[in-house]
């Protein structure tokens, strides 16, 4: 079954298509409401209230974008929904954020760089922080999305990712050191 | 050495590639919660559904009553939201049949079955009568009141696990050894507080959300990943708002469109007369224009209905061609300047002009259309409610003259009732929830809009078409 069939099928509320489309993004949309929420519970909430608005209101995905950018985009609007980060999370500092070196070079072994380790460093930072840096680094969203879903505007969309990335440096470096260390520790022993 | 940009390049790629299985229930929430909109098929599954239950309910009975045990029959089991005598002094009242007999029995926790509880037999009952009532004083059975199909039905925290005289099956020992000592812990201590939480939930208030009751494995999994302690799991500042409350989401769709047509009046006298044919002679449809707005909800993705306020104006082309006198001459006598000759010229006198209909209507729709990407087509059926009329302009009088119909005596009525109407719909969506549309639309008054004094009948109606936009929230 095309993509577009499984749509027109679910329009019409056929069940197996819906269910169809479900498992084809389910296991994703989880990890992401995972990454949002942080505990299974609301991430379970976020993922079945937003599949439910997501066939209640396929009728209106258009064929501009792709059927799993618009679903991402549902998912991560309900998990925040969920979450509920306060605006004041997102108000400036009086200090302005420069820009960050992004070619800055970090000695980090790909090898030993997972996913399990990326949450954990993503987790460390501040709730506003966190939001931004996954919507816009992970979830590819533009300033101007993000903007939308957080109720923010575009510039403090943009210092927020500034300042997420560089205290991600930092977290990268100083994990990285951790991660050393233990290998150091184990080739010791 | 890596530079930062790629490190958030794998960042990305980690987070795509990365998939996690929700848990079943899930799937089964969003399952139930079209059930009732698709009420029919879900009422046949269910039945079909219902009887293989009552076939395996009546089988699992038959068999253990071969082997002298029975399951507590489903209506107990939901009646016994919490048994727990820690809120027995306070909540007696709640709390169905504790003391009775029927409960005091060992429980026994069959993991094949997915934690069917059941009652021990009559004899064991007798045996392990005395030791029951300090194991029930410390029994807590959670229900996940939300999700009674789910695997999960019933879950039962490790007091009882460590006070009572349970029976755990051999499947369910065997499953439970794999799991470390730690994660037992943790588990244990997020169940604790799960059982508290739920107890509070179930017993203080309503119970609005589904709370996932996590296997032992899955909380290890989730400890593990998330690098936390179990009991963070729980995210005590989260607020989780009710899966109805999200549900009552009114889709709200508000249209604005402009009308341009073609008016078609029909006058009809009851025998031929002059008037009738003068007027027929004299009026030709022209053209009609207005507006509407309309606000409505969308009952389902294909059926909507709405409310709105429709101003229209149907025009029609008045022309008089008549011979009349168009000249006089009169020729005097130059010498003693008097008339001597008079003579007239008769000609075509042509009169021209307009006459506009302006009606306010309610009207009152429901339509149900088909979506094919980003078209809609359908059919849309409404009602018009007549809130004024009015008419002006040049008309032929019951004189046979040509007057305006503001000097004549009301020969028009100011409401002219109940209309319809209707249309189909061809709209195309933009995006944002904001589509471009257009109606080909019929549109009729039932009644006549002439006065009853009036010697004609006059039916207004018109076909049209609206052209506007659309927008739904």
């Amino acid at each position: 079954m095309t993509e577009t069939n499984l749509i027109a099928n679910c329009i019409l509320g056929e069940r197996k298509a819906q269910k169809k489309l479900y498992e084809q993004y389910s296991g994703q949309m989880y990890s992401i409401c995972l990454r949002y929420c942080k505990d299974c519970s609301s991430a379970s909430d976020a993922l079945q209230m937003g599949f439910i608005k997501i066939f209640k209101n396929i009728h209106k995905f258009r064929n501009d974008g792709s059927l799993g950018g618009w679903i991402r985009r549902i998912i991560i609007n309900e998990s925040l929904g969920i979450l509920r980060i306060a605006k004041s999370k997102f108000t400036h500092d009086l200090e302005a954020v420069n820009d960050i070196d992004m070619s800055v070079e970090i000695d980090l072994d790909f090898d030993d760089f997972n996913y399990k380790r990326m949450i954990n460093l993503i987790n460390q930072m501040p709730d506003g922080y966190r939001a931004v840096f996954s919507m816009a680094v992970l979830d590819n969203l533009s300033h101007r999305e993000i903007g939308e879903i957080l109720n923010i505007t575009e510039n403090t969309s943009r210092s927020q990712l500034l300042r997420a990335r560089k205290m991600m440096q930092e977290k990268i470096l100083s994990d990285n050191y951790l991660v050393s260390e233990y290998h150091d520790r184990i080739k010791n022993k | 050495m890596k530079k930062y940009k790629d490190i958030e390049q794998k960042m990305n790629q980690l987070a795509n590639e990365h998939s996690v299985p929700p848990p079943v229930m899930v799937w089964d929430e969003i399952d139930k919660s079209f059930g009732a909109q698709y009420g029919s098929r879900g009422l046949w599954f269910g039945s079909l559904l219902g009887l293989i239950l009552i076939g395996v309910f009546s089988f699992v009975l038959l068999t253990d009553a071969n082997n002298n045990t029975t399951v507590i029959n489903a209506k107990k089991r939901t009646e016994s939201k919490i048994l727990t005598n820690n809120f027995n002094a306070n909540r007696e009242n709640q709390l169905p049949n504790i003391s009775s007999n029927k409960n005091k029995s060992p429980i026994q926790l069959d993991d094949t079955k997915n934690s069917v509880i059941k009652k021990a037999s009559n004899s064991s009952r007798d045996e392990n009568s005395k030791q029951l009532t300090p194991i029930e004083s410390n029994t807590i059975i959670n229900r996940d009141t939300k999700n009674s199909k789910s695997d999960s039905d019933y879950y039962i925290t490790p007091n009882i696990i460590k006070k009572t005289n349970v029976t755990i099956s051999n499947n369910s020992l065997a499953r439970r050894q794999n799991i470390s000592s730690e994660s037992k812990k943790g588990a244990i201590d997020y169940a604790q507080k799960s059982s508290i939480e739920n107890t509070v939930t179930n017993t203080l208030s309503e119970p609005t959300l589904s709370r996932e009751i996590l296997l032992f494995e899955e909380i290890e999994t989730l400890k593990s990943i998330l690098k936390i302690s179990t009991p963070e799991l729980i995210a005590k500042d989260v607020e989780c708002p009710s899966f109805e409350n999200k549900n009552k989401h009114i889709p709200l769709f508000a249209e604005i469109n402009g009308i341009i047509g073609s008016p078609n009046k029909q006058l009809t006298a009851i025998e031929s007369s002059t008037l009738l044919d003068n007027r027929n002679l004299s009026e030709t449809d022209w053209y009609m224009w207005g507006g509407n707005i309309g606000l409505g909800v969308n009952i389902t993705p294909n059926i909507y209905a709405g409310v709105g306020l429709e101003w229209s104006q149907t025009k029609d082309k008045f022309l008089k061609k008549q011979d009349a006198l168009t000249k006089v001459i009169i020729s005097f006598d130059p010498k003693t300047n008097q008339p001597i000759d008079t003579s007239y010229v008769t000609g075509l006198l042509i009169n021209k002009g307009e006459i506009k209909y302006n009606m306010l209507d309610i009207p009152v729709y429901a339509g149900v259309t088909k979506n094919f990407g980003t078209w809609d087509f359908g059919l849309e059926l409404g009602a018009l409610f007549n809130m004024s009329f009015s008419a002006e302009g040049k008309i032929i009088n019951q004189n046979q003259d040509v007057s305006r119909i503001s000097q004549e005596a009301p020969i028009y009525k100011d409401k002219i009732g109940m209309g319809i109407r209707g249309s189909l719909v061809i709209r195309k969506y933009l995006g944002n929830g904001i589509a471009l549309q257009v109606k080909p639309t019929y549109k009729t008054y039932l009644n006549e809009i002439q006065n009853s004094n009036y010697n004609l009948n006059t039916k207004l109606s018109m076909v049209r078409v609206d052209i506007g936009f659309r927008k739904d929230f």
